[in-house]
């Protein structure tokens, strides 16, 4: 995976968050509707928008998906552990510069 | 158990992300959940067509890897009834903002209500014209600050989901974007609907028209939908004074017993045919 695709995984169950640098605004939703306060905004000097979300607090993350609904942006994926990798997710730029 | 996971970048063209809408926008949410409703329903991607106009809800399908056409600013039902025509057993969805589908293309609207073809209609209604600078549009409440109404709107707002079952649409529903689970099963029983389907889904547009009525930031302006939005249940057990100022959503009409369009059409083919082999 790449620099950009943040994989960060529970310690208390089977649940897998992963958050794609590229795709999030910073737009503070998913923030806003995860009510076991899992993540948080975090500086990006090196994105337009200035900030990007990141996990603060993996473990306690309850698999609502939430923050995977609500996020305009494609940016963050809420998975157990055995379907990452089948689901595709991250890379989208790479694939622009392929092509 | 749990739904399986729904594989988004499987629907979208990929390589054209990040999308081109503001931080926040409830755009992205709109097409995720539509996403969500196709996935959860095993359509094959290729037997849908999206169609939509012009305007920043209009760009979304350009990011839906699926057969995709994006028409003049209005048109997006007229060009999607002659889609249908063509290929009846192809599933309809036009996605259009609240300008574009009843201010431009407001009589393209209704009479696609009437004839009840077998189309999904979804508005996103951010009250705004967020695209060409944030003139007011038909759904802009009344008193409301835009580009071209710098001292509040004077017109009373459109309602459009009491439009939509007077001009005689099948399947009517209101969702918020404040809630994407609600919203993917009107959009799923929308599609699923054979007949004319319109789902009205209250979005944010904090560039535009919060800017001008202080919610700048689309968690400002997203509370201020969810502080406005009551359900139909819950809204059956208010008294008309609680109701006030509120918008009620919810499945609001399903009428399964009326004729659709193209079945009507395929009958008279056949009944016209009919009568021109007794003739020769």
């Amino acid at each position: 995976m790449s620099e950009n695709i943040l994989r960060y995984d529970s310690k208390k169950k089977d649940v897998v968050i992963l958050i794609d640098r590229n795709l999030c605004k910073g737009c503070d939703i998913c923030i806003k509707v995860c009510k076991p306060e899992c993540l948080a905004l975090v500086d990006a000097p090196d994105k337009w928008e200035g900030a990007v979300v990141d996990v603060v607090n993996a473990d306690d993350c309850t698999f609502c998906k939430l923050c995977e609904l609500q996020c305009p942006d494609f940016g963050i994926r809420i998975l157990r552990k055995d379907e990452v990798g089948k689901i595709q997710f991250g890379d989208t730029k790479k694939t622009a510069a392929e092509q | 158990m749990p739904k399986a996971a729904v594989d988004y970048l499987y629907y979208l063209r990929a390589e054209k992300l990040p999308h081109m809408w503001c931080p926040g926008c409830g755009i992205g949410i709109v097409v995720k959940s539509m996403i969500g409703a196709i996935d959860s329903l095993g359509w094959d991607k290729n037997d849908i067509a999206v169609i939509s106009g012009i305007g920043c809800t209009s760009r979304a399908p350009g990011y839906m890897d699926m057969n995709t056409l994006h028409t003049t600013h209005g048109r997006a039902l007229s060009f999607a009834t002659g889609v249908k025509m063509a290929a009846p057993d192809k599933h309809i969805i036009v996605i259009s903002g609240d300008g574009d589908a009843t201010a431009i293309g407001g009589n393209h609207f209704i009479h696609a209500c009437r004839r009840n073809i077998d189309i999904t209609l979804i508005i996103n209604n951010n009250n705004i014209y967020g695209m060409t600078g944030g003139q007011f549009s038909p759904t802009t409440p009344y008193g409301a600050r835009a580009a071209t109404t710098p001292h509040g709107n004077i017109d009373p707002a459109f309602d459009l989901v009491e439009l939509a079952k007077g001009a005689g649409a099948t399947y009517v529903a209101r969702g918020a974007v404040d809630n994407a689970r609600m919203m993917e099963k009107y959009f799923k029983d929308g599609m699923e609907h054979h007949g004319f389907s319109v789902i009205e889904i209250l979005s944010n547009c904090h560039t535009q028209y919060g800017r001008r009525n202080k919610m700048a930031d689309a968690i400002t302006m997203i509370d201020w939908i969810s502080d406005q939005v009551v359900s139909n249940k819950k809204a059956a057990k208010m008294s008309p004074e609680e109701l006030e100022g509120k918008i009620i959503t919810g499945e609001m009409y399903h009428n399964t017993e009326l004729a659709e369009y193209t079945d009507e059409y395929a009958k008279l083919i056949e009944r016209v045919q009919a009568k021109a082999a007794l003739k020769a």
